[in-house]
């Protein structure tokens, strides 16, 4: 694992970045190299000549040194990138040169809703964009109270506003930014406006989502909305009042898609969910989690629901120990009434498999909670 | 019921011998690993790293039972490592005289010596007459029913923490801990009375997402930073009503409470009307 890791590494520090306004370099490395392919879209509409971007962390897209930047897309919004194995962020933008450095106004911006994308070697991952575009700039003014700061704006999809948005901040990207967040603002009301009040001065992170099913958790369902707002993260200073303009995309096949699944890969645990009497038990789903306390926890990986006969798969980036669990609900805590079981093969339902390897048999019970 | 404690303990000795532990002597007791079948504790128990009642199983301690949880902190983030954690049921019932008690397996012992007794996705889980020292949490109940009496915490980091359970926490003395109840609701019903909270730091800190489910009131609630503490998400107003607050002055209760009074953001401690005099202790002199 840990040798995997580091190949990883000399082999980000072999590609040099891509010079802001330089052409493209469509990197054909030889060895561990992964694809990435798809479309970029505006409004369900494709988009010629935007360009892909990875980042080899998330420091590197705020410093803007993208590792590998793809060729113009074609006239259909396709593109292909090849680069090597290993985790980045990747981000969609078409706008006049250069092709990196701040995204000016007009540009056409996307940060995908599932980075970091975990990249093995040989995979070839469909990644799809819908891009937003940037319409003003972060607006700074003083505050009516120069006590506090606050932050607001207005959310747009396809130029009319929005209502109902939740607008959350976040104060770095270790939550990849899902779960709660720092702090929430109420739902955008009919001008599609939000605002935070008395914020602590800091760098805040913004991402708003309009789910159609209303408030909740999980992945986002297509007909969602979702917004990583483009100049993140947004300086907020005491005394001031911050204002920014957010457009959202819609979540079409594959945008936005938050749920940390990952492709089919060689690494993976799978077995059947069944309940007390060994039933099928339909529209549940297996969950493998970093730490030993699941409940509350945010898993790092998902399966698909099981199929007819109870059968599950979770396929991972990597290998280590992981904890496994089910439930017939994803995002929050579980709730009463819902299925709920651990695996119990192991004291502390923990599984450890190798990359590359398959832990079979993993079965998992499950019943119903508080019931 | 001696009849009945003999069948237990035999239970224990079938128990022991599918697990990993080496009773040091008849009086002594160590436990690692899993407790897979019905199994009763007594005298002194020693429970080593994590230990897991395993679901369908059920753990009975006997009145009198001392359980030590030695120091031990392999991931070295200052919490002993040592915690049980029952996905099956849990009978902890002592007596008034013969308390059960959970405490650290070192000397001089210190609050975090042991992470906790977990109850997870348990039902009918019963604790009476016991005690809970030295622990990060002394009991933490989680998407389970259990039923908390008469019983001790002290010394701890934290002393109860729930979720998403139905729970019914009577007549215990909550003292002497930073964190007394500490919660994250989430859906959980059932009641919090008769229970002396005081000569902690905190006394209740809802965390998140809590409702007013669960009916708090008619206890003692005296603490010295904030009887409350509202968590910074925790947005709704919650129902402390009935309890007494160790003063009858309103203005003074108020100062008691971390909530909307002193940010914006997070909800209401409703406590109005309030006791003006403190409830009879019940359970534990």
């Amino acid at each position: 694992m840990k040798g995997v890791l580091i190949l990883g590494a000399i082999l980000l520090a072999a590609v040099p970045p891509a010079p802001a306004g330089a052409q493209p370099a469509v990197v054909t490395t030889e060895g561990a190299t992964a694809t990435v392919h798809g479309k970029i879209t505006r409004e369900t509409d494709p988009v010629a000549g935007a360009r892909v971007l990875a980042y080899a962390s998330f420091q590197d897209l705020l410093s803007h040194r993208a590792a590998v930047v793809s060729a113009d897309s074609g006239a259909d919004g396709g593109y292909r990138l090849t680069l090597p194995a290993g985790s980045y962020y990747l981000v969609a933008r078409k706008q006049q040169v250069p092709a990196d450095g701040p995204v000016p106004i007009g540009g056409l911006f996307s940060f995908h809703g599932s980075n970091p994308f975990t990249l093995t070697p040989g995979s070839a991952t469909e990644v799809n964009f819908s891009l937003a575009r940037k319409t003003a700039e972060v607006l700074v003014k003083p505050a009516a109270d120069p006590g506090s700061a606050t932050l607001g704006g207005v959310v747009t999809w396809e130029g009319t506003v929005v209502e109902g948005v939740h607008v959350k901040l976040y104060l770095d990207e270790e939550s990849a930014f899902r779960g709660v967040g720092y702090a929430v603002a109420p739902p955008t009301d009919a001008r599609g406006a939000f605002s935070f009040e008395m914020l602590p001065q800091s760098d805040y992170y913004v991402v708003a989502r309009r789910r159609g099913a209303g408030e909740g958790a999980g992945p986002l369902a297509e007909g969602d909305l979702y917004g990583y707002f483009v100049d993140n993260p947004v300086q907020v200073r005491g005394g001031t009042a911050v204002e920014i303009a957010l457009e959202l995309v819609g979540k079409g096949r594959d945008v936005g898609n938050a749920d940390g699944r990952p492709r089919p890969s060689g690494t993976r645990i799978a077995g059947r969910i069944s309940d007390a009497a060994g039933a099928v038990v339909r529209g549940v789903y297996a969950f493998a989690y970093e730490e030993k306390v699941m409940a509350h926890k945010k898993p790092a990986f998902i399966s698909q629901e099981v199929d007819d006969q109870g059968r599950y798969v979770i396929y991972l980036s990597r290998g280590g120990t992981f904890y496994i669990g089910a439930r017939s609900a994803y995002g929050d805590s579980p709730g009463k009434g819902e299925w709920y079981g651990r695996y119990d093969g192991t004291p502390d339902h923990g599984v450890t498999v190798e990359t590359g390897a398959s832990a079979e048999r993993i079965d998992i019970r499950v019943e119903r909670i508080l019931e | 019921m001696i009849r009945r404690a003999a069948r237990c303990l035999r239970i224990a000795v079938l128990a022991a011998a599918l697990l990993p532990a080496a009773p040091a002597d008849a009086a002594e007791t160590v436990v690692r690993g899993s407790v897979p079948v019905d199994t009763a504790w007594e005298g002194s128990v020693t429970v080593i790293g994590q230990v897991v009642v395993k679901k369908g199983a059920t753990l009975t301690i006997l009145p009198g039972t001392t359980v030590r949880f030695p120091w031990l902190d392999e991931d070295a983030n200052g919490i002993g490592d040592g915690e049980l954690n029952v996905e099956g049921r849990l009978v902890a019932r002592g007596t008034r005289e013969l308390p059960i008690v959970f405490t650290s397996g070192r000397e001089p012992p210190a609050p975090k010596d042991w992470t906790y007794v977990m109850i997870s996705t348990s039902r009918e889980s019963i604790v009476e007459h016991c005690v809970f020292e030295y622990a990060f949490t002394g009991l933490q109940v989680h998407l389970s029913s259990a039923a908390v009496r008469n019983s001790r915490f002290r010394r701890n980091f934290e002393a109860l923490r729930f979720s998403t359970s139905d729970i019914a926490v009577e007549c215990n003395q909550i003292a002497d801990n930073a964190y007394g109840i500490r919660f994250e609701s989430r859906g959980s019903t059932g009641s919090i009375t008769r229970n002396a909270v005081v000569g902690n730091e905190y006394g209740f800190f809802p965390v998140i997402k809590s409702t007013s489910g669960v009916r708090i009131s008619g206890n003692n609630i005296v603490n010295s930073a904030y009887n409350v503490k509202m968590g910074e998400e925790q947005r709704e107003d919650l129902d402390f009503r009935g309890n007494w607050w160790g003063t009858a002055d309103k203005g003074k209760i108020v100062e008691g409470f971390f909530d909307k009074r002193r940010e914006t953001r997070v909800g209401r401690v409703l406590f109005e009307p309030y006791l003006e005099q403190a409830v009879e202790p019940c359970g534990i002199e």
